[in-house]
């Protein structure tokens, strides 16, 4: 496969996996600790099966990219999950929690590399 | 509500070392399967999918009273300790790589979550002044 098809799975998978999260950060809201409650939450079970699928895109990617190189391409996550907590949870991402988030992904490429 | 309490931080990071553990399992079990229906009959590949399951509920607790954009990168602590673990039991080389990226990794999360329980604090001093001010 092409460079960049690969590329754009990637932004793919951890964009699935980032709306993953959302959704377990909005299934939280209603969860308890009880089989029935946990099965019947539709934000729960779309959290897991949006995580699966990212999972499923990765392994995909895996086939023809080096883990060393799509190893730290998968921080994009962070990068995913504050736009979407900043959109859909209304949450504050200020100057300091994107440096942190910067921090994180030159940490996860200096220890892939 | 907008603030993250200790509480949550400490779930995700208690999150974290359990991906470390799965990690663990499934390394186990792929190298003591040869097959992949070695693999898929592995206990230990059971074993550790029902402890990212137990991950995945405590995240959503963890999630339940704070902020995603402060908690999801905590999630990165997983790759320190999966370093850790190379060195620790498989006796991996530790590289200067490793070691700079757990570092810049720790400052990172460490800022993001001063930022997260400070804001937790101004937040309630915020709530106290309210409340002054509905008394008075």
């Amino acid at each position: 496969m092409n460079f960049m098809l690969l590329l754009l799975l990637l932004v793919v998978a951890t964009w699935l996996s980032a709306t993953g999260m959302l959704f377990l950060k909005l299934s939280s809201a209603k969860f308890r600790l009880h089989p029935l409650s946990i099965l019947t939450n539709w934000q729960f079970i779309l959290a897991g099966s949006l995580y699966a699928a990212s999972l499923a895109v990765y392994i995909i990617v895996l086939r023809d990219l080096p883990i060393s190189i799509a190893y730290p391409l998968t921080s994009m996550n962070y990068v995913w999950a504050a736009i979407l907590s900043q959109r859909y949870l209304k949450e504050r991402v200020d100057a300091w929690r994107w440096t942190g988030i910067g921090l994180v992904i030159v940490g996860v490429a200096l220890i892939s590399l | 509500m907008k603030s993250t309490p200790l509480r949550s931080v400490l779930l995700v990071v208690l999150c974290t070392l359990l991906v470390a553990v799965t990690h663990l399992l499934l390394k186990l079990a792929m190298a003591r399967s040869g097959t992949s229906w070695g693999l898929a009959a592995d206990p230990l590949l059971y074993a550790g999918i029902g402890v990212s399951l137990v991950g995945g509920v405590m995240l959503a607790y963890a999630l339940k009273g704070g902020e995603l954009s402060v908690l999801y990168p905590f999630i990165s602590l997983g790759y320190v300790w999966v370093v850790i673990e190379g060195v620790w039991l498989f006796r991996e080389r530790l590289h200067t790589g490793d070691i700079a990226g757990i570092a810049v990794i720790m400052v990172g999360v460490s800022v993001i979550g001063h930022n997260g329980l400070r804001k937790r604090h101004a937040d309630r001093k915020s709530a106290r002044k309210r409340r002054a001010r509905g008394n008075a």
